[in-house]
């Protein structure tokens, strides 16, 4: 089977054994099923973002007089440097589709049930590192709509009981946002959550190949398919298609860079931000400064930690999928925080700007 | 003769556990401390020139620099001057003048204030700090009151 070269290789790793029971796996056979693919999909994703990142952070210059001219040089004079950009700023919101398809899917599923809430959990750690992601690269091209969405969004650190205030100060470096801030986001982007996001992907994965995928609940076939070649022929279709997707997004429909900030200026009107952060920005907005004598923020902010507590939470407090029941609760949860999150979404796209 | 409570290896586990939390805490504390920012001396001026008056026209505004604060000053179509902190009150954006609605809006999340920096509407809790203005010597001065 192997060549002379692989031979030799294999008597000094010894990993082909292991290689080689990872690719005869049996598969449940309704992984076969696009909403198995969507885990996949997201890793390409991933690995994609860690591949154009690397390229960019080659031409980035991480400080305020330096990091907005250095992008607009990437767009404007570096041979592709259009498309790595392009690709890395559609690529973060084709990625951010795909986990929150995924999170959907695997909820509803309750694949999340005995053994593999761990999995859930990290699955959930790497919802809030991609979020992170998201957050800290906003900032990196330093532009108006970079400043601002850093400003309020690092704000709502101050609502935090008792170490918000401290909080707030170190995340931004100082009282206001400015060049500590953008060094600690620029460390906090290429290093710290790289290193978190593998681990966690490390973790998720190798949980996902000791638990095998889950069965549906009620779902009785036992019916299986080798993951080699069948899984990984269809993972690998999906995985060119959103390449491609990216690349073709990347060029129609680039991500512009706006005007250098300038932290004396206003808010620019019409400001907003990404989508996936569009249900927090639009709940900041209605609820009003106050609540009954309470910090409006504060409220909202103890509103979305509550949420994203009983979806995280969810392998320990629904029972019944666990008993193989349908999971009546989890569901009205879930459909209760999709109505909130996508009909938040569509009043905020559809008012009058 | 009775086993005394303190056994001796539990007094060197003890020991140990101490000595571990010790070199925590000797690692922890400079990474945190050196991760804080210092806190600043504030160093917001007492008061800060603007210009001539007349350089702001009536019914329209001007952003300031007040240390590393924005501030506004403006006009009202009466003519008479205002200044106040440019810093909105819900999550702390710059708000600027809008001549058209004749208020202060803030366009991080539709905040409105009315020429005098009190909230109107949208989810400011409170009003704009208010400023003091004064001039003298042919010259507009904002001061902190």
């Amino acid at each position: 089977m192997l060549g002379r070269a692989a031979r030799w290789l294999d008597d000094r790793l010894g990993l082909w054994p292991v290689l080689s029971g990872l690719l005869k796996k049996p598969v449940p056979v309704h992984a076969k099923t696009p909403f198995y693919l969507l885990g996949g999909a997201a890793l390409f994703l991933f690995l994609l973002q860690l591949a154009t990142g690397v390229l960019l952070a080659v031409h980035y210059h991480p400080t305020p007089e330096a990091a907005h001219a250095s992008v607009g040089r990437v767009m404007g004079e570096v041979p592709f440097g259009w498309l790595v950009r392009a690709m890395h700023a559609r690529g973060a919101d084709v990625l951010m589709v795909m986990v929150l398809a995924h999170l959907v899917t695997t909820y509803f599923l309750a694949a999340y049930r005995p053994p593999r809430e761990l999995t859930w959990l990290t699955g959930m750690g790497l919802l809030l590192v991609m979020g992170a992601f998201c957050f800290s690269g906003s900032l990196l091209p330093w532009d108006t709509f970079a400043y601002f969405a850093t400003a309020v969004g690092t704000e709502e650190a101050r609502t935090v009981p008792w170490v918000g205030e401290a909080l707030l100060r170190a995340v931004r470096g100082g009282e206001t946002v400015g060049a500590p801030t953008l060094a600690r986001f620029y460390v906090g982007h290429v290093v710290l959550l790289p290193l978190a996001a593998l681990a966690l992907v490390g973790l998720h994965v190798y949980l996902i190949q000791r638990h095998g995928m889950s069965r549906p609940v009620g779902e009785t076939s036992e019916e299986s398919v080798p993951f080699f070649p069948v899984v990984v022929m269809m993972d690998a279709a999906v995985w060119v298609l959103l390449l491609g997707a990216v690349v073709v997004l990347a060029a129609l429909h680039p991500r512009e860079l706006g005007t250098v900030a300038n932290p004396l200026a206003p808010a620019p009107r019409g400001i907003r931000p990404e989508w996936y952060f569009t249900p927090a920005y639009e709940t900041l907005r209605i609820v009003p400064g106050r609540v009954a004598g309470i910090d409006g923020p504060l409220v909202a902010n103890a509103f979305f930690a509550i949420v994203a507590l009983v979806w995280a939470m969810a392998p320990f407090w629904d029972r019944a999928s666990a008993r193989g029941e349908r999971p009546v609760l989890a569901r009205a949860v879930g459909v209760a925080t999709l109505v909130w999150a996508v009909g938040i979404s569509m009043y905020s796209y559809a008012r009058p700007q | 003769m009775a086993r005394p409570s303190l056994t001796r290896r539990r007094f060197i586990d003890m020991l140990l556990a101490g000595e571990f939390l010790a070199l925590a805490a000797a690692v922890l504390y400079p990474m945190f401390s050196y991760l804080f920012p210092r806190a600043s001396m504030e160093l917001v001026p007492r008061e800060v020139k603007v210009g001539p008056p007349d350089e702001i026209a009536p019914g329209s505004a001007k952003l300031i620099n007040m240390g590393a604060k924005p501030v506004l000053v403006l006009r009202t179509a009466g003519g008479e001057l205002r200044a106040m902190s440019a810093v909105c009150t819900h999550l702390q954006c710059t708000v600027q003048f809008r001549p058209e609605l004749n208020a202060i809006h803030c366009a991080c999340h539709d905040g409105k204030y009315d020429v005098a920096g009190r909230n109107v509407s949208g989810p400011p809790p409170r009003p704009l700090e208010p400023l003091a203005v004064e001039v003298r010597d042919g010259a507009l001065y904002v001061k902190r009151v």
